[in-house]
């Protein structure tokens, strides 16, 4: 490259032509997708060469210019047709890929490659370029890029792990191997036949002609012939056209271009919209709901059948002797003493004489109350169990007296001016709610003089029970006009004066 | 033709080169600024069709999937669904015995405290809410303190305070000289209490509320006959003091309701 820029040698220029034609040539098809263009590509970017040589020089790795300048003039290139090769590539890139396949992989590659080279940074282009493109090895790509061979190689791997993730973004998942293996085999193509030789020709003319416009001189001109100054006349009249009709037919074709790149624009953003809103819907229509249905219940069940079992592990390790929650020392409390009420409760249904008519009556708490404490362990002679009985009946008998004769006794003594009933029988209409009539039996009217112990209340008539079941134990509730009276446990309590047990 | 129209000549053609090349390069900058431009245009398009080629193989990876995973779902899903069952119902069991278990566990707790309890604790003063008021100062303190529990329990849905703090405005006020008897004096003020059922009335259904503590003195306390002694609160307003011989730990494991677990 220098020899050309410093001796504008011929020679020099074919070489460089002869060394990287077929990498830029291969670029160029890559870009444009036919020989004829990428000929035409080819030849641009060595005329370009030509003529930046100066400039060129100066850049440490020249395959890196030439694929930049490559894929500029390229692009000029596609975009006349840019709107049906989109199509198509879609169509082909689609296909070739469920396809698979070695070829289906490169050609899914290939349109996307040098775009992808372009954002890589300059410095890892030039290291994959010289290493995958020139075929360099380690350390001529070292002496090339002024660095290490170690320094080259990553710039290499770092290079290759880019391009993976850019196809990858891409929707073309490839791994580093494949990826260096595939470029490998299909980056660089042979140029056709003599294009090389051409190239040298015009490109060397082309940069020549810049240089030598201005070694003509005026004496050359004086010394010249009369035809020659018609000649001279045509040639200026030329100079002057051409450049004007150069300029113009640019400007006309890049309208052109321009316009077909935008309808291509607009077309790519219609297909755009038409994916996101018709495709995903056809699948959706594909595939049946059942399937869908299937696989969220699937999902479902996976996750529960997870949680059941770390669940079900979870108790398989809790210690049965671990201190009691309050969730179940508050049940074990209510079991307890529910226990305890039916413990009574059965002591009754084995012990028939035991029982009172008006036990049916007894509250859940007044049962509870009675079995608050637990005296059994202690009771060896069942003087627990007797007085817990006892303690129930008059519970059951007071409650029941309290809730049904009293309020019919004040009814029946406003009903009949103070009159006291002389029948129990006599209450039943006043009694707020209809009673069981053995538990109504249990009660009777008596004269207040009858009892023999001080009940400290006015009148001289009194309800009270019958009958004690256990004269001993049981409490005798007196029932007067204006209150009661409770005689607990007392044997004076049964005795009555008229009639002595 | 002269020499001067010549150089003229000469010098027009000059002219006429140095004008065009002018007008060519001015041309290539507006040129190079629409390539530019394209550039920019072309660089969205390739984007554009990348994002198209990869929604396209989504597409086709979707239905791919779906359809060869189609059977594949109605056998697992069958599996699946069988194993589920079969977890769920182990689990039910696996919950209930493991209740049933801690159920007996505690109920059996309380049969023993209660035996211990006959044995090795004795109440030795109490009194009920609404009765007599009682001459210790210990006993008192309780009683009034629980019926300042349960007044605040009653005005906040049955719930209990977390500490007696909360129950300073419900405390007993001074007595005066014809005070009923049964009603509660001011409490000592030697703070010696603290709350032991933290909850609600409401979590007690079907446990008598005279064998569940509501507080107790922090620490118990030697009796003239050399017995220690305690005085409790119960959530019925009643108070004792009584004696234990086993560090009322038989009393506790049938009086006390552990406070709730932190999350």
């Amino acid at each position: 490259m220098r020899d050309y820029v410093q001796n504008r040698s011929e020679a020099a220029f074919a070489e460089l032509v002869q060394r990287h034609v077929d990498f830029v040539y291969s670029a160029a098809m890559r870009l444009v997708g036919n020989p004829q263009s990428a000929e035409d590509v080819t030849q641009g970017v060595f005329v370009c060469l030509a003529q930046d040589a100066a400039r060129v020089a100066e850049h440490p790795v020249l395959s890196g210019w030439l694929h930049c300048t490559a894929r500029n003039l390229s692009t000029n290139s596609i975009r006349a047709s840019i709107r049906r090769t989109a199509r198509e590539q879609e169509a082909a890139v689609m296909n070739e890929l469920l396809a698979g396949g070695s070829n289906a992989l490169w050609d899914s590659l290939a349109p996307h490659l040098d775009a992808a080279l372009g954002e890589l940074a300059a410095t890892d282009r030039d290291a994959l370029l010289l290493r995958y493109f020139e075929r360099k090895s380690a350390r001529e790509m070292a002496q090339i890029l002024g660095t290490s061979e170690e320094a080259a190689q990553k710039r290499v791997s770092r290079a290759v792990e880019r391009l993976r993730e850019f196809f990858s973004k891409r929707g073309i998942a490839i791994g580093g191997v494949g990826l260096v293996v595939a470029i490998s085999a299909n980056a660089v193509h042979a140029a056709p036949v003599g294009l090389a030789a051409t190239i040298s020709t015009s490109a060397a003319v082309a940069g020549a002609a810049v240089h030598a416009s201005t070694a003509i001189t005026t004496t050359k001109v004086i010394l010249m012939t009369a035809a020659q100054k018609t000649l001279l006349g045509l040639a200026v009249a030329a100079a002057l056209a051409a450049p004007l009709l150069t300029h113009l037919h640019a400007k006309s074709r890049l309208r052109e271009q321009e316009a077909a790149l935008s309808r291509g624009a607009e077309a790519l953003v219609r297909l755009r919209a038409s994916d996101k809103r018709s495709l995903f819907p056809a699948i959706a229509a594909d595939v049946p709901a059942s399937q869908t249905e299937q696989f969220h219940e699937v999902l479902r069940l996976r996750g529960e059948i997870t949680g059941l079992q770390s669940e079900i592990q979870e108790r398989s390790n809790v210690k049965t002797n671990a201190p009691l929650t309050r969730e179940e020392k508050l049940a074990s409390l209510r079991q307890y003493y529910a226990d305890r009420v039916h413990w009574l409760k059965d002591e009754f249904a084995a012990n028939p004489s035991q029982q009172v008519p008006e036990l049916q009556y007894l509250s859940e708490d007044k049962w509870l109350e009675l079995v608050e404490y637990d005296q059994r362990a202690s009771d060896t002679n069942n003087t627990y169990l007797t007085n817990l009985m006892a303690e129930a009946r008059g519970s059951a008998q007071i409650d029941f007296a309290m809730q049904n004769l009293e309020p019919a006794l004040q009814k029946f003594l406003k009903k009949n001016h103070g009159r006291f009933p002389t029948d129990i029988s006599e209450l039943v209409p006043y009694l707020p709610a209809p009673v069981d009539a053995a538990s109504l039996q249990d009660w009777t009217v008596l004269p207040m003089s009858s009892f023999l112990f001080q009940t400290g209340l006015e009148g001289d008539w009194a309800i009270t029970q019958k009958a004690p079941v256990n004269a001993a134990r049981d409490s005798r509730l007196i029932m007067g006009a204006k209150g009661g009276h409770i005689e607990n446990a007392n044997p004076k309590a049964w005795i009555s004066a008229n009639n002595q047990p | 033709m002269k020499r001067s129209t010549f150089v003229l000549l000469v010098a027009f053609a000059f002219a006429g080169i140095a004008a065009s090349l002018l007008l060519q390069r001015h041309g290539a900058a507006a040129i190079r600024e629409d390539q530019n431009s394209l550039r920019l245009q072309q660089d969205e398009i390739e984007r554009v069709t990348a994002e198209s080629h990869l929604l396209s193989s989504g597409v086709a990876e979707t239905e791919q999937v779906a359809n060869a995973r189609g059977t594949d779902y109605a056998a697992e899903l069958g599996r699946l669904r069988a194993e589920a069952a079969a977890l769920r119902a182990q689990e039910v069991q696996l919950s209930n015995q493991q209740w049933s278990i801690r159920l007996s566990a505690g109920v059996s707790l309380l049969s023993v405290g209660n035996r211990n309890l006959t044995e090795h604790n004795r109440t030795i003063e109490s009194t009920m809410a609404g009765g007599p008021r009682p001459g210790s100062g210990k006993l008192n303190d309780a009683r009034s303190f629980a019926a300042a529990l349960r007044k605040y329990a009653r005005e906040h849905e049955g719930q209990f305070p977390s500490t007696l703090d909360q129950v300073t405005a419900y405390l007993p006020q001074p007595l005066t000289n014809n005070a009923p008897g049964w009603l509660n004096a001011p409490v000592s003020g030697t703070n010696d209490f603290e709350i032991v059922y933290q909850g609600s009335t409401n979590e007690l259904g079907n446990i008598p509320a005279r064998r569940v503590a509501l507080l107790r003195e922090r620490q118990p306390w030697l009796t003239p006959d050399g017995k220690w002694a305690r005085a409790y609160g119960f959530v019925d307003g009643a108070a004792e003091i009584d004696v234990s011989d086993d560090n009322f730990q038989s009393w506790d494991e049938v009086h006390v309701v552990p406070p709730a677990a932190n999350p």
